[in-house]
């Protein structure tokens, strides 16, 4: 007979029943033993036809919160059930992470690029402006306004190629990235500070450290009083950001045309920190490039007047630096175009 | 130059052991390159600098030793030639061009011995490189070690007529060098002769006629000062360089021979015994020490740290410079002519410099405007260009500016076209690059070994014959450029307009990034020789940018690639790069993206295959009217059999409108009125 004990009864009896689902199964059988077309719960509605009038309504009501109830209940877990069964699914799956990626192919830039960009990125942190000049050159620009006479020995420091004469013309290609010092000082008045990253050629034998045609990077800062002691500071700056390393550098005493006081640029050898190693050929330093005051006669061939402005040049192997920043063996590579090697940058 | 320190040892009573002298001489003078222990003895490889002739001798180094460590140095003994008979009795010395030999200082001495010369003299010599000869000739060239001047010493038995002349060689003059060497001389090269031939190639080898041997007994000791320039271009013309050439080419103290004369008469009478007869010496014009003023204040104001008036006097003086003139602030020098490197205040404070030491000056921050660096623009767009390339796959390669003879001829390059070394390193390297191209087709070959597939720019100089025009940058005859190329290399040969349509989309969007909107691809290509043998005929476009013309693309003659052995697909683009970038423009603005659906409807059609396909593209878009934004091509197919002339090409369309979503009716009419505009066309077919 219905009673409202027996509806309580059969509510305790669910909670305590659902406790018990541990699968899909399980929770189909509990609905089909409360719910389906024979369920408790199927049969009591069944049972509701044969009760007086007045109990029909409240009976009824009852009947259909606990069908919901039981119903959201069920839903609830067989939400549970289905979570679990996925992670379990997911457990259960064997993947392989040590399995190759894909080679993606992307674009590189070349190592000698990618230095000279850190370069003026460090120089023009001091102040510097990246500035551009010709390949080829006339003899007057390449020479003789950089204070090396016709027919002088000195020029010997820099075996030329020439171009076949054209109309009278000497040219030549630049030996070093020095004529941009004039032509930039023929057209700006001090304070001037820049940098001429470029490349420049010699007709020379070639081996691991040398090409006929390479990188260099010219400096120069002419202002009032710009004197050695500041050239040093620029130098060390320079080396100390780009090598993010505390290297010390030595200026030796050397002989360039175009600058007096000249002087060789060493920095203290990286491999051995200068305690001397084959890199460094037991030296401790390691020679990078030369440097000085520029010339009076330079500035002079460049319109300025020596009396009013002084300050200081330099040019280093752009190719040199690029070799230690990424311990590159031979320059050969540097115009190989071969993908093996520029893919690594 | 080599130096053996025991020798430098003997010109002080004290020195520091070869290590310190060593690193002395480097941090102060001159790189030490090498030092090789030699028995009890360290050989050093010192790099002598170009200004500085006067150090290509244990002297020069000496005295430089003597600055560094002030220290006195020893000098050697040398022979008192004052109250000699002078030349006229027994020998006469004629000086031809007194520019090309300045001074000639000669003595003859009488009943020499020639024989080996003692151990200590052999050795010295061997220490420092050259072979012993004979006693006499070991002394001379012991003196030129010593003192740095070259001296030579002829039979005087064998001077004919006992005529000394001094002259241009005649053009054909030939000569036999001691080494028995035969030269063949020109007006260029200078020569001692006498009256009948010449007795050695002046300044740089001794002849055979003059030669010392066993049997001489007088002798003519030659002690002379030539012109650099004429040593320097005939040594270089006869390939011939000597110990005596390198001292003279650097540019000698004419003031030097009676000091190396003093010093092999002294040896040679050590050696040899004999005794002076009588003196030549030559010298018409006298060169004197000159005199720099020397203010303190420049001192510290080009090295930038002070160093005290009473240190930099000791440093001059320690170098040999005599102080004339002590003043408050300033001094006045005498410089000895043998030091012809000093002729600027500037002169004097790098030689303060060096011997107060270099690493005595501490880095200090120059003072600097605090104004903003200014932008190059056109460095700044180059290397935008240089992301954006690799940001497409692309990698940078760096080729050689040079082009071979052999590239010249598979080329087809005419001479005019080309700028030609005057000394190419080899036929490999003989004309500057007129275009990036021939070496990027090098650069493919070499790459395809290793990889099938790659994309590769550069971006560089190219050059051409200007004729008498000035470039930019005022060099007359040379058009110099930057120019920029892209290069795609397939072994698998796809569909030939697939790799144009991408080479010529990377091209737009390349020039979109660049801002540069109104550009167009020409099929109508200049008629040049060269184009004509690298490119595909039909495969090239020129781009232009309305009127000018600012690059090329497309595919390489399959005929020069087999010529070439290059077994794939190459594209190319290359730009006029500065072009490119004037012309850029880096302001772009937002358009608005719209809030309603775009709506996408595909349309095949067959038109004729000479109907150019941006006609096509530009019917249907003039058909549709404002609501089209965009037209994408996504399919050609042109077989031959089954469209008979005829190629069928499949659009997609998208419509989109700014302020409505489009209904379907709006878009069906549109497509009926495109399909009704595109088959009014003569021969267009949409199929359906």
């Amino acid at each position: 007979m219905l009673s409202e004990k027996e509806l309580e009864g059969i509510s305790e009896q669910f909670k305590k029943e659902i406790e018990k689902i541990d699968s899909e199964k399980t929770l189909n059988e509990i609905f089909n033993r409360y719910l389906g077309k024979k369920g408790e719960i199927t049969c009591f509605f069944g049972l509701i036809k044969d009760l007086p009038p007045k109990d029909k309504q409240k009976f009824g009501a009852k009947l259909n919160t606990l069908k919901k109830d039981f119903l959201e209940i069920l839903e609830k877990e067989s939400e549970k059930i289905k979570e679990k069964f996925n992670s379990e699914k997911l457990e259960k799956e064997s993947f392989d992470v040590s399995a190759p990626g894909h080679k993606i192919t992307k674009g590189h830039l070349h190592p000698v690029t990618l230095v000279r960009r850190e370069v003026e990125q460090i120089f023009r942190g001091m102040g510097f402006e990246s500035i551009e000049g010709p390949e080829v050159e006339t003899e007057w620009y390449n020479f003789d306004s950089l204070n090396v006479p016709k027919d002088h020995p000195a020029r010997d420091m820099w075996d030329t190629f020439w171009i076949k004469d054209n109309n009278g013309q000497k040219n030549l290609l630049r030996t070093h990235t020095s004529p941009v010092q004039v032509r930039y000082m023929e057209k700006h008045l001090p304070p001037i500070k820049i940098i001429v990253p470029g490349r420049a050629y010699r007709h020379e034998a070639t081996d691991a450290s040398h090409e006929f045609q390479f990188h260099q990077v010219e400096g120069l800062m002419i202002d009032e009083n710009i004197n050695v002691a500041n050239l040093k500071a620029i130098l060390l700056n320079f080396f100390r950001k780009f090598f993010k390393k505390d290297v010390e550098i030595r200026l030796r005493p050397s002989f360039f045309p175009f600058t007096e006081p000249s002087f060789e640029i060493d920095i203290s050898c990286m491999v051995c920190e200068g305690k001397g190693c084959s890199a460094c050929k037991k030296t401790g330093w390691v020679e990078l490039g030369g440097a000085g005051i520029v010339h009076p006669n330079v500035l002079k061939a460049s319109g300025l007047n020596p009396k009013l402005w002084q300050g200081f040049a330099f040019g280093m192997g752009m190719d040199r630096l690029v070799m230690m920043k990424y311990k590159i063996n031979h320059i050969k590579w540097f115009n190989s175009s071969d993908l093996r090697f520029l893919k690594q940058f | 130059m080599k130096f053996s320190y025991n020798w430098l040892k003997e010109y002080f009573d004290k020195i520091p052991d070869y290590k310190k002298v060593v690193d002395l001489i480097t941090n102060h003078a001159f790189e030490v390159e090498e030092v090789k222990k030699q028995g009890s003895d360290y050989i050093l490889d010192i790099k002598i600098l170009a200004n500085r002739p006067d150090c290509f001798s244990y002297l020069g180094i000496a005295k430089e030793l003597s600055a560094i460590l002030n220290k006195k140095i020893k000098l050697p003994v040398a022979e008192n030639l004052t109250g000699i008979k002078k030349q006229g009795k027994s020998f006469n010395v004629e000086v031809k061009d007194k520019k090309l030999c300045p001074r000639y200082t000669a003595i003859l001495m009488k009943g020499v011995r020639v024989k080996e010369s003692p151990k200590w003299l052999r050795q010295k010599l061997e220490a420092s490189g050259l072979n012993s000869i004979n006693n006499i000739v070991d002394a001379a060239n012991y003196a030129m070690l010593e003192t740095g001047q070259p001296l030579h010493v002829f039979d005087f038995a064998k001077i004919g007529d006992k005529n000394i002349i001094v002259r241009k060689a005649k053009k054909g003059e030939q000569i036999t060098t001691l080494d028995d060497n035969k030269f063949v001389l020109d007006e260029n090269i200078l020569v001692i002769a006498d009256s009948k031939d010449s007795l050695a190639i002046a300044g740089i080898k001794g002849g055979k006629k003059a030669e010392i041997t066993e049997k001489t007994k007088d002798i003519l000791i030659e002690s002379a000062n030539f012109q650099q320039l004429v040593i320097r271009k005939g040594s270089q013309k006869l390939a011939l360089r000597t110990d005596s050439s390198l001292r003279f080419e650097h540019g000698l103290d004419p003031n030097l021979t009676l000091e190396g004369m003093k010093r092999v008469v002294f040896l040679i009478k050590e050696v040899a015994g004999g005794a002076v007869e009588e003196i030549a010496d030559f010298y018409p014009a006298p060169i004197k020490n000159w005199k720099i003023k020397l203010n303190f204040k420049k001192v510290e104001k080009i090295l930038g740290i002070a160093i005290s008036i009473q240190e930099i006097i000791k440093i001059l003086q320690g170098l040999g410079l005599k102080i004339i003139k002590k003043e408050k602030d300033s001094v006045l020098i005498e410089v000895p002519t043998l030091r012809k490197d000093l002729l600027l205040q500037e002169d004097l404070v790098e030689e303060i410099c060096r011997i107060y030491g270099v690493e005595k000056i501490l880095a200090k921050e120059p003072m600097i405007h605090a104004k903003p660096v200014d932008t190059n623009e056109s460095n700044y767009l180059e290397e935008k260009i240089r992301d954006f390339l690799k940001e497409l796959k692309f990698s940078e390669v760096f080729n050689y500016s040079f082009i071979s003879q052999t590239q010249k001829n598979i080329l087809k390059y005419s001479n005019h076209s080309l700028v030609e070394l005057e000394n190419p390193l080899s036929s490999e390297f003989q004309y500057l690059r007129p275009s990036l191209i021939p070496n990027f087709l090098d650069s493919a070959k070499k790459n395809l070994r290793y990889f099938d597939k790659f994309q590769i720019f550069e971006i560089g100089k190219i050059f051409s014959p200007n004729g008498r025009k000035k470039s930019i940058y005022d060099v007359q005859g040379i058009e110099e450029k930057k120019s920029m190329a892209f290069l795609m290399a397939d072994k698998n040969k796809k569909m030939e307009l697939d790799d144009f349509r991408f080479l010529k989309g990377i091209t737009e969007t390349f020039l979109q990034e660049l801002g540069i909107a109104d550009s167009w691809f020409d099929d109508v290509v200049p008629l040049i020789q060269e184009r004509i043998i690298f490119w595909h005929p039909k495969r090239l476009a020129t781009i232009k940018i309305q009127d000018k013309t600012i690059g090329q693309i497309g595919e390489a003659n399959p005929a020069l690639l087999k010529n070439l052995n290059i077994d794939a697909n190459i594209m190319v683009a290359e730009f006029d790069l500065e072009e490119l970038i004037k012309i850029s423009r880096e302001e772009r603005t937002f358009s608005s993206i719209s809030a309603f659906p775009s709506v996408v409807r595909d349309i095949s059609i067959l038109v004729p295959l000479e109907v150019k396909i941006d006609e096509v593209v530009r019917k249907i878009d003039q058909l549709g009217g404002k609501l089209i934004s965009d037209i994408e091509l996504f399919d050609i197919y042109s077989e031959e059999e089954l469209f008979k002339g005829k190629q069928s090409l499949a659009f997609r369309i998208i419509f989109q409108s700014e302020n409505k979503t489009l209904s379907s009716e709006e878009i069906d009419n549109l497509m009926k009125n495109i399909i009704m505009g595109l088959e009014k066309q003569k021969d267009w077919q949409v199929r359906k």
